[in-house]
């Protein structure tokens, strides 16, 4: 069975939905600072409908006949002071787990990364938790490094 | 064989009486012969004099030959049947996290099965350590004294680390045994009910009622001995484990095995609850929390007909026997040596311990254990299979150089032996052992020097 990469559809809304949310949760298990909104299915359902027409934001799917079984989402972000001066910022990646393991994370990076670079993008990041090795390893094996750390405490 | 089984009430109220007349007991006796097991010498001492070759100078003789060949401690020291008891306490029975020094008794008892059924010489272990690589450490660090490690009572999914871990960086076998034991008595009790029913490994469906470690490892175990996972479905406390349960990322990052089987099991994508998973299954493994009620008469009813059920938690089964077979399961198997078909990992870990030790083994792995299984299945066969004997019980002690020949031979088939024999010869020595350590605890015991109980 063939698995189609393409942009987020309205039709895909509740299936995307529901993996974003399950990565949201995971990241939820890494640092009480990323302890969950509520009505979380609704935001995020709101933002991944807003992506669709939105410029400066893109959310892909990986689809297998009809089942929506993986997701990226990133954001066009403006570096004032460096160059490049356009990035790529991968917010969102995720697989389903029967799904993992086959190369389908690098495909989805790849197809986001050609299409940001259209845009002018020359330079691609993503944001995980801290906590979550499993994408430190992920990531790296990607050609990708540690490039700013974000620290921070409850006010 | 006739074995009338008792009702729901009476099974339930035995069992509450049986137990606190052991605990009674334990505790007198514990506080009568402080402690279990013990070393004595196995040279003779007729003078002094002799301890110029047992210990300096004659000695250091030997230990420059071990120093020089690493392999000789097995065959100039006690190290070939020695094994090490290594516990954290964090899971001991049904107790939780105790700690280590409770732990101790239990492990002594451990010893002393060592000792009685396999006629290996067991160190209890309890160790002051939890976290999981210094718990690496030392097990590593006390590899020079010992031909096999045993772990016991280590809490999940901790426990699963610690053997792979050390599996792969060991030298001498590592063992497990709320995992790999239960595993493979439980293997060994279903090849013999498959048989009785007319059933195959590859096309039999099975559920398995607890994810905990036990299960985990069967698992694992019937999948090497030919069971395919695709008609194997796990539940847990949350539920029927599949793909795209919603806590699989989490496991993902706590629990990597279960996660792996969440992804590899349950081919039909069923989800749901326990209920879902029996309608029109084959086998019943339950490993869970104590009956009863646990598991429903109800539920059984959803099964295949001539259906199999294994219902393992201590003290108490998840569903008694008796209701189990009322509601159409052929074959029942418990935990518990007062009904038919207890499956209990004492018939496994002497004899694969034997075997591991005159071998010389490597490691255990589940080829091996398989074989083992599959040997104790085999002599239960030979004296006749039914409903109520699958499995040979713990008074037919002949099975334990059997499974040790098993373990042994199949050792060397698998090019980990470094001690290498014909599977008769295997056999006779395990024999050979056992019976002379049954016989040297007969004799201490006719002599006075094990002091009777006093009953």
């Amino acid at each position: 069975m063939e698995i189609k990469i393409r942009d987020l559809e309205e039709n895909d809304l509740k299936e995307a939905t529901d993996l974003v949310v399950r990565l949201k949760k995971f990241n939820s298990e890494h640092d009480p600072l990323f302890a969950l909104t509520e009505d979380l299915d609704n935001v995020v359902m709101k933002y991944l409908k807003e992506s669709i027409t939105m410029d400066s934001r893109d959310v892909l799917v990986a689809e297998e006949e009809g089942k929506i079984v993986g997701i990226v989402l990133a954001e066009i972000v403006d570096r004032l002071f460096y160059q490049p001066l356009k990035e790529v910022r991968i917010t969102e990646l995720y697989v389903l787990p029967a799904y993992r393991k086959k190369g389908l994370g690098k495909r989805l990076i790849d197809e986001i990364a050609k299409k940001e670079k259209k845009k002018g993008c020359n330079i691609i990041t993503v944001e995980f938790p801290n906590e979550n090795l499993l994408a430190h390893k992920f990531y790296t094996s990607q050609g990708m490094r540690s490039i700013i750390c974000v620290y921070g405490k409850m006010l | 064989m006739i074995i009338i089984l008792a009702t729901m009430e009476t099974e339930g109220s035995e069992a509450g009486e049986n137990g606190a007349r052991f605990s009674r007991l334990a505790i007198e006796y514990a506080k009568k012969y402080q402690g279990k097991i013990q070393t004595l010498p196995k040279v003779p001492v007729k003078s002094l004099n002799d301890f110029s070759i047992w210990y300096t100078p004659g000695v250091a003789a030997v230990s420059l030959e071990i120093a020089k060949n690493e392999d000789l401690s097995f065959e100039m020291t006690w190290r070939w049947n020695s094994v090490g008891i290594v516990t954290d306490g964090t899971r001991v029975l049904g107790l939780g996290n105790i700690g280590p020094y409770g732990a101790m008794a239990v492990m002594e008892g451990k010893g002393l099965i060592f000792k009685y059924l396999g006629g290996v010489d067991a160190v209890p272990i309890p160790i002051n350590v939890h976290d999981k690589d210094e718990i690496v450490k030392v097990v590593k660090a006390i590899e020079p004294a010992f031909g096999g490690i045993n772990l016991e009572d280590i809490e999940s999914p901790k426990c699963f680390y610690l053997l792979e871990k050390l599996s792969s960086e060991m030298n001498i076998p590592v063992w497990h045994d709320d995992q790999l034991g239960t595993a493979g008595a439980t293997l060994a009790g279903i090849l013999n009910a498959l048989k009785l029913t007319g059933r195959i490994p590859e096309k039999t469906k099975v559920v398995f009622f607890g994810s905990g470690a036990a299960n985990i490892a069967t698992v694992k175990l019937f999948k090497a001995a030919g069971f395919d996972l695709k008609n194997i479905v796990m539940v847990d406390s949350k539920g029927v484990l599949h793909a795209e349960r919603e806590d699989m990322d989490s496991l993902m990052k706590n629990n990597p095995w279960k996660y792996e089987l969440g992804l590899q099991t349950n081919g039909s994508n069923i989800k749901g609850t326990v209920v879902d998973a029996l309608e029109g299954a084959d086998v019943l493994i339950a490993a869970s929390v104590p009956g009863p009620g646990t598991i429903k008469g109800e539920w059984i009813r959803k099964m295949a007909k001539r259906s199999i059920v294994f219902a393992l938690a201590n003290p108490v089964p998840e569903i008694w026997p008796g209701e189990a077979k009322r509601n159409g399961a052929e074959i029942v198997a418990t935990g518990r040596s007062d009904f038919p078909n207890q499956i209990n990992n004492s018939m496994v870990f002497p004899g694969v311990f034997r075997g591991a030790l005159d071998s010389r083994t490597k490691k255990i792995n589940e080829k091996m254990i398989v074989y083992a299984s599959m040997e104790l299945a085999k002599f239960a066969e030979e004296k006749g299979i039914d409903e109520n004997y699958i499995i040979p019980d713990m008074t037919e002690w002949e099975v334990f150089p059997r499974v040790a020949a098993a373990i042994a031979s199949k050792s060397v088939e698998e090019g980990l032996a470094r001690k290498k024999a014909t599977r008769e010869e295997f056999y006779l020595r395990a024999k050979e052992i056992i019976e002379k350590n049954r016989e040297i605890i007969e004799k201490l015991m006719n002599m006075g020097y094990i002091e009777d109980i006093g009953r």
